[in-house]
């Protein structure tokens, strides 16, 4: 029987992206889900990718509209 | 709080540590049992600072409270939890602790029980103490402490020290472990992954039989709503019917305060200009001629799309802003599997889709250069705000009220061009390319604020104006300055613009687009100059068709109208249908090509100029000649 790590992993490799879709996919709590996505982010064998507005990192330089109307910062939505 | 060295430990007393993953409420209890009795300093030999005072436990006994830096794991990544996992796992310490107490978070316990499982793996006294009940209940969960006791082997109590609730309880069922014979240590599991495995699903074994939930946590409404907008099927529907209605109603608001704002530049600016020029003797010479037909003609012309492109943006934030847009980014992504690209791919491209400068420099976070090299290859596809901003214009002008739909069409044939380009680059190029698991942290619905709502409508916007007083205003002077230069008749500044070099050059290469329909000098020396930037489109027109009305759109309109049915033999809905379908394609504007020839080099970037206008040229004669069989 494969651990909840394992079934996480399995469940991103199907296609499931967000904790939920993979919550549904697996069977397991949420909560579970959540933390054993951190771990496995932690230990580098799942790639986390959070969705925020603005630029995403490194988009700045280069950018026309940044030296002189965006602040050198990235607009966070409420948590 | 004072501040001193700190010692080892006190000769009296027995020692506890206060350990747990960073924001679980950890201070706030070890501030409300040892009140101001408490130190600050560094620990000994190290620049770790940790926190020591003395808690009263009843009935005259006291222990030594050690605050150690939080830690998810045993698995230092810091010098700070690389102290707390020595003190507290390290058999052999001097400063070992005579009992841990390990805080979680009530509301993400599977988070905080990981160093737990870690913890029981090692002969300790150990008290783990749930914080933040209260979050917990709003999500709808309860833990059941005796039930949770009973799976972790330890003894667990429930606390809440802002409302300094449980904090006798905790000091009860730690005087009493103290005194009892330290538990019996979990066997670990041989093998990394293997014993990670085995913690997680003891944490997941843990949490079910201490925990209760009243449903909530399982079937949220963001849940069930993201059940919908995230459906394979579903979601790219509700998708394109939102970012239809997104087009179609700034274009229906859009168009009557556009049409104010031309009228004002042709009307009130243009006369007041022309008046005092006139009073400074400057009346009829080449400078009324550069500003009133080509400064206000051009850069007037664009100016009135500004509402247009404020509400759009507006709308487009509000939709980021309630974290709709979010999800569907992450429709994007299962595109990015067809195509062969990394999950994080989808991101640039999603940029692409305002500015491509941006997304292109976001890039970078790609892995390896053949992800990024097709990633950029790609971003020029998708429809930038200026290239919306030509389709608006174009959509209202001969599609009336269903200029949003027209828009519209035109946002689907960016997305369907990036998936065929990229299907295309990487069966020439690559098979596949390496990609990892990718789990995407959405934020949670919100209704939208009018602060950030306003706050990034007004970047985009100024970004916008930048444009548009800046790099159009460069190209509007260039134009006209082509546009005074006589050819076939007149005097410098004096010269009707289809006499000018600017009408002369346009027609050596306008035959090469009769095929598409739009082979008239006035649109293809719209399309050249739309190559310093997209919105220059628009300015070129205004200049070329500003003699009678400078700045008026809907005289504007009558004229790009009869270009274009001249052009395309009667067909001209066919024709501007190809034009627009050449614009989304072709070689995108210079500061794109800037930012690809950093990326990528300029031999990749030649090349996928040649690509984009293959491509264009390909669709356009495609769309026309299908399409004048059909309009």
């Amino acid at each position: 029987m494969t651990g909840p790590l394992a079934q996480v992993r399995a469940a991103c490799a199907a296609g499931a992206r967000t904790v939920p879709q993979i919550a549904r996919a697996t069977g397991l709590n949420r909560d579970v889900v959540q933390g054993a996505v951190d771990h496995l982010v932690a230990r580098g064998g799942v790639a986390a990718l959070p969705l925020t507005t603005g630029c995403p990192p490194g988009a700045c330089d280069g950018c026309a509209l940044w030296s002189r109307f965006c602040r050198p910062r990235r607009l966070q939505l409420r948590a | 709080m004072s501040r001193s060295s700190q010692g080892r430990r006190p000769a009296t007393l027995p020692v506890m540590c206060l350990v747990g993953p960073p924001n679980v409420g950890k201070s706030t209890l070890f501030n409300a049992l040892t009140g101001a009795r408490a130190t600050m300093g560094n620990w000994p030999g190290t620049t770790v600072e940790v926190a020591r005072g003395t808690w009263r436990l009843g009935d005259g006994a006291s222990a030594t409270l050690v605050d150690l830096p939080g830690a998810y794991s045993l698995d230092a990544a810091s010098p700070d939890e690389q102290l707390t996992a020595e003190l507290v796992a390290d058999p052999d310490s001097d400063d070992a602790p005579d009992l841990t107490i390990v805080a979680v978070d009530a509301a993400h316990l599977s988070r905080s029980l990981y160093l737990v499982a870690q913890l029981r793996e090692l002969p300790r006294r150990l008290v783990v103490a749930v914080t933040m009940p209260d979050v917990a209940h709003r999500r709808g969960l309860a833990v059941r402490p005796a039930a949770l006791a009973g799976h972790l082997g330890v003894p667990v109590v429930e606390i809440d020290p802002r409302h300094r609730t449980g904090l006798a309880e905790l000091a009860q069922t730690v005087t009493a472990a103290a005194a009892d014979p330290v538990p019996p240590a979990r066997t670990p599991v041989a093998g990394i992954a293997e014993a990670d495995d085995e913690r997680f699903a003891w944490i997941a074994a843990a949490v079910a039989a201490g925990t209760a939930s009243d449903g909530q946590v399982q079937t949220r409404w963001s849940d069930r709503v993201d059940r919908v907008v995230l459906a394979p099927v579903l979601g790219p529907l509700v998708f394109l019917a939102v970012m239809w209605g997104v087009f179609q109603l700034t274009t229906a608001v859009a168009v009557p305060l556009q049409d104010l704002l031309g009228d004002f530049f042709a009307g009130p600016v243009s006369q007041g200009v022309a008046w005092g020029l006139g009073g400074l003797g400057l009346g009829g010479t080449w400078v009324q001629g550069l500003l009133v037909d080509g400064v206000i003609g051009g850069v007037g012309m664009l100016l009135s799309f500004t509402p247009l492109l404020a509400i759009m943006f507006a709308l487009l934030a509000l939709l980021e802003d309630s974290g709709y847009l979010a999800r569907a980014a992450v429709l994007t992504d299962r595109v990015m599997g067809l195509l062969g690209l990394p999950g994080r791919a989808f991101l640039p491209l999603v940029v692409g889709f305002g500015c491509n400068v941006p997304a292109i420099a976001a890039t970078r976070t790609l892995a390896t250069p053949r992800q990024r090299l097709v990633t950029v290859m790609l971003i020029p596809f998708t429809a930038c705000s200026a290239r919306l901003t030509v389709f608006v214009m174009l959509g209202t002008v001969f599609f009336g009220r269903w200029a949003g739909t027209a828009v519209f069409v035109m946002y689907v044939a960016s997305i369907i061009l990036v998936v065929v380009a990229g299907l295309v680059w990487r069966s020439a190029l690559w098979r596949t390319l390496p990609d990892e698991p990718l789990v995407i942290d959405l934020p949670p619905y919100q209704v939208p604020t009018l602060r950030l709502t306003g706050a990034v409508a007004w970047t985009r916007l100024r970004g916008f104006l930048q444009t548009a007083s800046g790099i159009i205003v460069a190209a509007v002077i260039l134009v006209w300055l082509v546009q005074a230069i006589p050819v076939t008749g007149g005097t410098f500044g004096h010269v009707e613009v289809e006499d000018s070099l600017y009408a002369w050059l346009a027609r050596g290469v306008a035959p090469l687009f009769a095929p598409a329909g739009f082979g008239s000098w006035q649109t293809v020396s719209a399309l050249v100059v739309g190559f310093v930037a997209k919105e220059a489109v628009i300015s070129s027109w205004g200049q070329t068709y500003a003699i009678d009305n400078p700045g008026n759109i809907a005289a504007l309109g009558d004229h790009i109208q009869a270009a274009f049915a001249a052009s395309s033999g009667g067909h001209p809905l066919a024709a501007v249908a190809a034009f627009m379908v050449y614009l989304l394609a072709y070689t995108p504007c210079v500061a794109t090509l800037a930012a690809q020839s950093r990326e990528i080099g300029w031999r990749w970037t030649g090349v996928g100029i040649l690509v984009q206008l293959a491509t264009a040229s390909a669709m356009a004669i495609l769309v026309f000649q299908v399409g004048r069989l059909i309009v």
